[in-house]
Parts: C-alpha cells; sequence; structure tokens
C-alpha cells in the first residue's frame, strides 16, 4: 500500500514539475513596454522572489517563477509576457548554453537613493523620470543626507544634472539674473553655512569626496550629465580653489593646473578645465564642449554599444543589455567624453566608433563600482533649461533609457566568481 | 605698482608700432573715417562680449583704447573684459596706465578699488571707495558707480548701504529707491523690493502704473505668497500712502485668484476714490475666471454707484450672463428669472442698442438648454433674427440655433432652410455640417454625401467639425446596400438628437435583430443600446446587451468595445469590482493595442487600491 502510495505522490511530484510555469518577459522587439519591465522585475524582486536575468537572451529578457498576481501585474503596466512551461525553460537554458548567453540570478531589490536638491530646477532628471515611468521606488537625498553619513544605507546611488565643483552648473554666464538660478544659489549658499561650510565649492568638495568613499566602500554609482566630470574634478581638486569670484568670492588659485591630483579621480585624468564663470563648461572632458557648434544633427547622432562576453563578462554584458546595438545620440552640459582623458582602468561600453568621442563607461574603485552615461535626456536630444520633461508614455521601448534601467537592477545581481 | 605701468606703457608702445605697421592705410584716413572705422570696431567688440567670447574681443578693445585713450567708453568696455575673465594683472595695468594720464579721475580710481577687492586687499578697497565718495560727495554718478562696483563683488548690502547714504546726502537722488528695489528685486527678497518701490512712488507718484507693474510680476513661489500678503495688509493699515498699498494689494489679490477679497479692497476704494473703469475691468476678469457671484457683486457695484450713466450697459450685460451662469451653476432657475427680468428693462432703457440681442440670445440658450423650452427659445431667435442692427456674427450664431430648434422640433425642412442662410465665415462650417446631418435625417443620402464633401474641401480635415463629417460620411458609405438599416439608423440618430431615447432604443433594438448588418454599424447599435440603456437607468438591459455583443461572431473584430462597457457597467452601475477587474483583464488578454487598453490599466490599478477588495 505504502509503494502505491510513494509513486502515486511521485506521480503527482512529477506532473507539477511538468505543468509548472514560469513567466518569461522577451526585451527584444516583441516586448510592449521595456521599461516598465524593468519595473516588473523590481517589483518581483520587491516580493522576495528571486529574477533570473537571461543576458543577450531575446534582448536580455527575465524569466520569473509564475506567482499569484505576476500576470495581473504585467498585463496592469502594459508589459508583454509569454507562460512558459518547464520544457520550454529547458529549452531556454539549453540555447543560453550554447551562445554568447549567461544566466543571472537577481535577488533582492536595490535600495536606491537620487541625489538631487530640494528646489525645482528647470530641467528633468532622465533616472528620475524612469524610475518614476518604471514604478521603482526611490529616496531623494541631497548634501544634509550626504554629509550626516545616510549613503551607506543604499545600494545604488544616481547623480544627474550636478555640479560638484560648486560653479552653480556653469549657468552664470547666461541665467545669473534668472529667478531660479538666484533661488538654486541662494538655497545652495544657505545649505552650505547650515553644514558648517564656508562656501559652495568646499561643501560640495566635501560631499563628491564622500560619494566616492561609498563607491570604495562597496557602493554602486550612476551618473549622467554634468555629475560625470563634475565629480571627477571636484575629486582631483581636493583642498584647491578652481573657481572664480561669482561663487565663493575669490579668483582661482593661479597654480591651480599643477595642483590638480588626478590619481583622486574616478574615470578621468589629465583634463583642463575651463575656469571662467562665463563659459558653459567645466572642462575639456565632455566633447564637443558645450560652447561649440555640433556638426552631427540629431538624424545623424548614434552610438555604439560594445559587445561583451556573457559568461566572461557579465557585468558590462549586464549594463548593455538592450534590443538594439545602436543608439540615438543626445546632447547635455556633459555630451560624451573625450577618450583622450578617460583612464586605462575604465572599460569602454558605448561610443561613437572611430571617434574619440565615448558615451558610457563602467568602472571599478575600491570594492564598488560606477558608471557614467554622457547626455541629458536620452529622448531629447536637445534638452534645454526650462523644456518640459519628457512623456516616457511615448518612448516606452527607448534604448537609451533601458541603459539607466540596466543599471538599476545591476546590484542586484547574486555577486559569483568571474571566469577571468 | 610702477613696474605694472612700465610694462602697460611698454605694450602699448609695441602695440602702437604694430597698430602702426598693421593699419598704415587708416593713416590716409580722415578724422571722420577713423571715428568710423572705430566705431565698427566697437560693434565688433560689443558683439565678442554679448556672446561671452571676451578674450576674442580683448584684442580689438586694446586696440581702441591705445588709440583713443579718453575715450572712457572703451576704457570701461576692455576693464569690464579683463575682470571677466578674472585677468587682474592686465586690468590693474590699464587702470595704473589711466590713473597716470588722470591721477584725480574717480573713474579710475573706483577701477582700482575694485581691483584691490578682488586681489583681497578689501580693506584697501573700502578705503579707497570711501575717500572717493567723501571727496565726491555731491556727485550722484559716483555713488551710482561705487554701488555698481559694489554689486559685482557681490557686496550687495554695502551697496544698498551707498545708495542710501546718496539719499540722505543730496535732495535730487530719491530715485536710487528705485535701484534698492530692483536689486532686492534681483536677490528674490520680494518685501524688501516692495518696500523700496513704494518709496519711490511716494516721491514720485506718476509712477504708479509702472512701479505696480514691478511688483505685480514678482514671481513669489506660491508657498510664499499668503506671507507676503499679509505683510502687505498689515501695511495697508498704517494711513501713510494706505489707497496706493490698498489698490496694490487689490491687484495682488486678482493676480492670484483671490476675487473676493480683491472686491473688499476695491469697493473700500471706490468710496474714497471712485474709478468706474478699474471696477468693471475687475468684474470682467472675474467673470473670465467663471467666479461668478463676485463678479455679479462688481457689476452691481457700478450699476448702484452711478445708476442714471448710460456707460453702464456694460455692466448689465454681466449682470445678465453672470446670472444666467449662476442659474446653471448652483441650478437655481431664480437667477435666471431676475436676468430676464434685466433684459426688460434694459430693452426700454437702451432700445438701440445692437449689443442687446446678445443678452436675448443668452436668454433664448438658456431656455432651450435648462428648461429644453424649444417653442420659448424659437421665439426669441425669430424675434432676434427679425430685428434691425443686430450683429452680423450674432444673427449667424443665431440662425444655427433656430435651425436646430427646428430640428429638435422634427421639422427637418424649415431646419434645412435656416442652416442654408447662414453666410458668416465664422460659421460656415458648422452650417455645412447641420446641412449635411438634417439631409441624413431626411434620407437624402447623394445630398448629405455632397455637402460632407463640400465641407471637408471648404474647411480641411483639421477643421473643429472634420471628425463629424468624417463619422457621417462613414455611415453614408453603407448607402447604397444597406440602405432600409442606414434609414432606420437615421431615424434612431434623430431621436437620440431630439432626445427621445426609450424611442431610439426600440429603433436600435430592432436594427440589432436584423441580419445582413455591417459589422461596424452593428457593434455601433451594440453600443447605442447600452448606452441608451444606461440613460434611462435600465442597467440590466445594458449589461444584457453588452454579454450579447460579446457573444455575437459578427461583431468579433470589435468585441473590446462591449468588453470594455460591460467592464464599465460591472463596475459602476453594479458594483461588482472583481468582475469588472476580470473583463478588463479580459480585454487587455485579448485585445492588447486597443485604444481602451490604456484606460482599462487605470481602471485595474483603481479597483484593486479599492479598500477592502482582495485582489484576484
Amino acid at each position: 500500500m505504502r509503494k502505491i502510495i510513494n509513486t502515486f505522490l511521485l506521480i503527482l511530484i512529477l506532473m507539477s514539475l511538468g505543468l509548472a510555469q514560469s513567466i518569461l518577459i522577451p526585451m527584444d522587439l516583441s516586448q510592449t513596454d521595456h521599461l516598465k519591465s524593468y519595473g516588473v522585475a523590481y517589483w518581483t524582486l520587491q516580493r522576495g522572489i528571486n529574477v533570473e536575468w537571461l543576458l543577450n537572451y531575446r534582448g536580455g529578457s527575465f524569466l520569473i517563477e509564475s506567482f499569484v498576481g505576476l500576470e495581473n501585474e504585467c498585463l496592469i503596466r502594459g508589459v508583454h509576457f509569454e507562460k512558459i512551461n518547464a520544457s520550454g525553460v529547458n529549452q531556454i537554458y539549453a540555447n543560453i548554453e550554447e551562445q554568447n548567453m549567461e544566466r543571472v540570478l537577481l535577488e533582492k531589490a536595490p535600495k536606491i537613493a537620487v541625489y538631487t536638491p530640494p528646489n525645482t530646477q528647470p530641467w528633468d532628471d532622465a533616472v528620475t523620470l524612469a524610475l518614476t515611468y518604471a514604478e521603482i521606488e526611490y529616496d531623494k537625498i541631497y548634501d544634509t543626507e550626504v554629509i550626516a553619513g545616510k549613503l551607506p544605507e543604499y545600494d545604488w546611488l544616481h547623480l544627474h544634472h550636478e555640479d560638484f565643483t560648486g560653479q552653480f552648473g556653469k549657468f552664470y554666464g547666461s541665467f545669473r539674473n534668472a529667478p531660479w538660478y538666484i533661488r538654486d544659489v541662494q538655497i545652495n549658499e544657505a545649505l552650505a553655512a547650515e553644514l558648517g561650510f564656508k562656501n559652495v565649492p568646499q561643501a560640495k568638495g566635501v560631499v563628491a569626496r564622500e560619494i566616492k568613499q561609498y563607491v570604495m566602500d562597496g557602493g554602486f554609482l550612476f551618473a549622467m550629465c554634468s555629475a560625470t566630470d563634475a565629480l571627477d574634478i571636484s575629486l582631483a581638486a581636493d583642498g584647491v580653489d578652481i573657481v572664480d569670484i561669482p561663487f565663493d568670492g575669490t579668483p582661482p588659485d593661479p597654480a591651480y593646473r599643477n595642483k590638480l591630483n588626478y590619481q583622486e579621480s574616478l574615470a578621468f585624468e589629465n583634463f583642463t578645465l575651463y575656469t571662467d564663470p562665463n563659459v558653459y563648461e567645466f572642462s575639456d572632458i565632455d566633447i564637443p564642449p558645450s560652447f561649440a557648434p555640433r556638426l552631427r544633427g540629431p538624424e545623424n547622432d548614434y552610438f555604439t554599444l560594445f559587445e561583451f562576453s556573457a559568461k566572461y563578462d557579465p557585468v558590462p554584458t549586464m549594463l548593455t543589455q538592450n534590443h538594439v546595438g545602436i543608439i540615438k545620440g543626445f546632447m547635455g552640459q556633459t555630451t560624451m567624453f573625450d577618450r583622450n582623458f578617460i583612464k586605462p582602468s575604465v572599460i569602454i561600453m558605448g561610443e561613437v566608433e572611430n571617434s574619440r568621442e565615448v558615451k558610457y563607461i563602467h568602472g571599478n574603485s575600491g570594492k564598488g563600482t560606477y558608471t557614467f552615461y554622457g547626455g541629458h535626456d536620452p529622448e531629447d536630444y536637445t534638452h534645454a533649461v526650462g523644456d518640459p520633461p519628457t512623456q516616457l508614455e511615448l518612448h516606452k521601448n527607448s534604448p537609451g533609457y533601458r541603459l539607466i534601467l540596466n543599471n538599476i537592477l545591476f546590484p542586484a545581481a547574486r555577486k559569483k566568481k568571474l571566469k577571468t | 605698482m610702477k613696474f605694472q605701468v612700465i610694462v602697460y606703457a611698454i605694450i602699448i608702445l609695441i602695440s602702437s608700432l604694430n597698430a602702426q605697421n598693421k593699419i598704415s592705410p587708416v593713416q590716409t584716413l580722415l578724422p571722420q573715417q577713423n571715428e568710423r572705422r572705430d566705431q565698427q570696431q566697437f560693434r565688433t567688440a560689443q558683439s565678442y562680449i554679448n556672446h561671452n567670447r571676451y578674450t576674442a574681443a580683448i584684442p580689438i578693445l586694446e586696440d581702441l583704447v591705445i588709440r583713443n585713450p579718453q575715450n572712457n567708453t572703451y576704457y570701461d568696455w576692455l576693464l569690464r573684459s579683463y575682470l571677466m575673465i578674472s585677468d587682474l594683472n592686465k586690468a590693474d595695468s590699464l587702470v595704473s596706465y589711466m590713473l597716470t594720464r588722470e591721477p584725480d579721475d574717480p573713474r579710475f580710481q573706483i577701477g582700482k578699488a575694485d581691483i584691490l577687492y578682488r586681489q583681497g586687499m578689501e580693506k584697501e578697497a573700502r578705503q579707497m571707495w570711501e575717500k572717493i565718495l567723501h571727496q565726491n560727495a555731491t556727485n550722484l554718478n559716483i555713488y551710482a558707480q561705487v554701488a555698481n562696483t559694489l554689486i559685482e563683488n557681490r557686496l550687495w548690502d554695502d551697496a544698498v548701504k551707498i545708495y542710501l547714504q546718496a539719499i540722505e546726502t543730496i535732495p535730487n537722488a530719491a530715485h536710487f529707491y528705485m535701484n534698492i528695489a530692483n536689486l532686492y528685486k534681483s536677490r528674490l527678497m520680494y518685501m524688501e523690493a516692495t518696500d523700496y518701490y513704494l518709496k519711490y512712488l511716494s516721491v514720485q507718484p506718476q509712477q504708479q502704473g509702472f512701479i505696480f507693474n514691478q511688483i505685480l510680476a514678482f514671481q513669489i513661489p506660491e508657498e510664499q505668497q499668503k506671507e507676503f500678503l499679509q505683510i502687505l495688509e498689515k501695511r495697508a493699515e498704517e494711513p501713510d500712502q494706505a489707497v496706493e498699498i490698498k489698490l496694490l494689494l487689490a491687484q495682488l489679490y486678482q493676480r492670484y485668484r483671490r476675487y473676493g477679497d480683491a472686491l473688499t479692497i476695491y469697493i473700500q476704494l471706490e468710496q474714497v476714490k471712485g474709478d468706474d473703469l478699474r471696477m468693471l475691468q475687475f468684474a470682467q476678469a472675474a467673470e473670465r475666471d467663471s467666479v461668478y457671484e463676485v463678479a455679479l457683486k462688481a457689476y452691481q457695484f457700478i450699476i448702484r454707484q452711478n445708476p442714471a450713466s448710460k456707460q453702464n450697459f456694460l455692466a448689465y450685460q454681466g449682470v445678465v450672463s453672470c446670472r444666467f451662469q449662476l442659474a446653471r451653476q448652483n441650478n437655481e432657475p431664480r437667477y435666471a428669472e431676475k436676468a430676464i427680468e434685466l433684459i426688460d428693462t434694459m430693452s426700454t432703457r437702451f432700445p438701440n442698442q445692437p449689443e442687446l440681442y446678445r443678452l436675448r440670445y443668452l436668454q433664448g440658450m438658456f431656455q432651450l438648454t435648462y428648461y429644453f423650452d424649444i417653442d420659448g427659445a424659437l421665439s426669441i431667435f425669430s424675434k432676434i433674427m427679425t430685428s434691425k442692427n443686430v450683429p452680423a456674427d450674432l444673427s449667424n450664431l443665431v440662425t444655427i440655433e433656430s435651425g436646430e430648434c427646428f430640428l429638435l422640433k422634427g421639422q427637418l425642412k424649415e431646419a434645412m432652410h435656416r442652416f442654408q442662410q447662414v453666410n458668416h465665415p465664422s460659421y460656415q462650417g458648422y452650417a455645412l455640417l447641420w446641412q449635411a446631418q438634417t439631409s441624413y435625417y431626411m434620407k437624402n443620402w447623394e445630398m448629405s454625401k455632397q455637402l460632407v464633401q463640400e465641407l471637408i474641401n471648404s474647411q480641411g480635415t483639421n477643421s473643429a467639425v472634420a471628425n463629424d463629417a468624417l463619422s457621417l460620411q462613414m455611415r453614408l458609405n453603407y448607402s447604397q446596400q444597406h440602405e432600409v438599416i442606414l434609414s432606420k439608423l437615421s431615424e434612431a440618430d434623430l431621436l437620440v438628437f431630439q432626445q427621445k431615447k426609450s424611442e431610439a432604443l426600440k429603433i436600435s433594438l430592432e436594427l440589432v435583430e436584423m441580419t445582413t448588418i455591417p459589422a461596424p454599424l452593428k457593434s455601433r447599435i451594440y453600443q447605442d443600446i447600452c448606452q441608451l440603456s444606461l440613460d434611462l437607468e435600465n442597467f440590466v438591459t445594458a449589461l444584457e446587451y453588452s454579454k450579447i455583443a460579446l457573444e455575437d461572431p459578427a461583431i468579433s473584430a470589435y468585441a473590446d468595445q462591449p468588453l470594455f462597457l460591460m467592464g464599465t457597467i460591472l463596475e459602476n452601475y453594479f458594483q461588482k469590482y472583481q468582475e469588472a477587474f476580470f473583463a478588463y483583464r479580459d480585454l487587455l488578454d485579448k485585445y492588447p493595442h486597443s485604444i481602451h487598453a490604456e484606460d482599462c490599466r487605470l481602471r485595474m490599478r483603481q479597483l484593486r487600491e479599492k479598500e477592502g477588495w482582495e485582489l484576484p
């Protein structure tokens, strides 16, 4: 009798295994909303359920063991999904084994912080837009929280159009009489004083070093637009006055060029600064410079993603998952990075081929990593001050925005020994 | 110091030698030609500076200063350019050179102090500024120049002190109040700016309009507006400048849409200093913003203040239109009755006023839309149409409305006749649409088609009536193969227009039973049945027909429509949220690209957030 029951149970188990369903969220051209797909993956992780990220499989798809509510969530968010049974899953795995693909297990929803000032600024932030659209939760932090040592509470930190040199975004030339600029200066000066600093450049220098320490201690940093080069400039200029009278009341140190310490910066070296307050540019890292006209128009401006070996280089592979290999370019205060000033240890993930222009880079520092992405808004070629925010409902399949969201899931990945 | 002067002198010498070599042809030019050439060069330098290209402007300005050392404009622009790019050494050399030429000129002394400050010698700089002011204690320009230098160095409070010192010392320096106000405004310190604008106003009362515009243009953040107004309210209680501050306060209230508060102040001001036009403009602004209660009070106040004035026509007009609006807003016909009484009074008082007909038109529209009194409305419209001196646009508008009245009464020929009379360009599109629609109701398909085509040709597909025209054209396309069906459909459509919903529903129910009905029409008829049933509060029929439609294989390609309707009925009329949720989900599963998909997602989100209801 017992034997019969055991056989019956075994059959039941085998049957249930055969019927067990998984949900595949394909990320190739069949996907109706790529951006919200990341949100569904994040939402699943928040419920303590693992997600498998199938690198290079149909544009970097997500595979999730089916659970109550998942299908509804996909439908509500407008995310296309496919139901796959166990044998279908095995076929996918076999396919992955044979090709330049890899399975990465995502285990924990990363806690996200976005560094953003308390006052509203007349431009939007692509990451905040992407997170909000994808329905991924995040906290807003600023100098007070950074100085108070709150950064280690987060797995992922985002910086966007920020100025860590304390020159108020170098908007002085064009916007010094604009109410938003004056208010921005007042708020930052008051905040610097409240935090016990003599001026804003000094406060921002300390904030930049705190951010670097966060990375060194194992944090994941993602920066876009001017936050990339401004952060590195601030780190290299530790203790050196590089700002002019309008920002701190004193001219720059005449010998500042010789005092820059490039070993302190994360990604860039040997760059030259523009200290003229009227020039809307921080340094020659940015290419093309913001003050010079661009020769290519939006129709001819593209950058290419580098294809990495998924099994040997899973990290850059994760960060470059996309349904297309060539992506529309977009400008910003820092549009791209000049290859000549990028440190040799940095991985180049996106570039304009046969040029000095690099769009997307990644590197390690201490126990953590950083990713820099040039440009301001992937779906607004020239997002100017005062322009309305981009409506992501109209760009559900944006490859440029996907790169941002790859970074958000990256800290969720289970760390495993690299094969290289 | 001496060294710097020598260096600059050498630069000048070399430059002038170069200049002699480079511009030798100039030597042969006449002085006027030289001057013209300098002015051209200066404009080029200014253009560079306007584009923040100081380094390109500097060589040109240096050349100009060398050849025209007596020209202070060239000197000012060159010094400013040096300072903008923080080339303090060259700036110092320039000023020192000028001082060797004119040691007592305060302009150069001020420049020297500026450079000292920028070089970190604050104490010396301040002493020098004080000395300059002491030596030129009655010179307004010097105060202004020193203050400007202080502002450039972010020493705003010091600049204010200098302006105040000038106001105290020199009798006609009151315009510095304006400078102080502008300085505070640029620092977004609006209360301080207002104080000084009002001080300026006290000495220059003729500038009231300009000053008020400056204050009204403040971009005060919403959260600070209340505090700003409270401070002004306290000031308004003080006897000094009470009238001006009150007027300003009223305009600020109006700007921040606090119409009730604004009216209280305007009434107070009227008692002190009457201004009908001001009150009228306020009332019209309130009416435009749909604050009818306040607008009505303002109009009535104008009439009460000066009942005999013939200029009060606009106020009466405002009273009438506000009363009609209030009647609709509050569902209170009493307001409309009073409005009609007033129109009658006005008719005897202003018998030849053509604008009076607009009020009659409002009365007619009220009769029609509020009471559904078609004959009453038609009688008013007919009177307007037969009157003389009616403005052309109004006459055409009234003709269209009367045509609609005839349609409502079922007198199609009369309606058509009215629509054909319209000739005003603004209403031609509407008139053509109504003619096409009337021909459709008359079952004159060819005529209707021609009119739709004429409408699209003359008005384009972007006009306001294009969508309705194209929708009618879609139905007319079935006129040859499905004439019987179209005929019934036009009857049902007319009944819907005439608000005879039960009869329309009856025809629709007959229609849907017919075989050979084209799928797009059948889908629309199902939709009409559901909608008419809902309008008649027959929710069960509505739900039943949404289910029948869903199961009808003939319209399976259009089944997202009944599915969405079914979800809506279940959710809104039966409160069966789970079933509604599944209807929406079904739609997303089967028709992910339906035009209702986004709405379904939104409703599913709302449904699962409903309290006490578990997600299925």
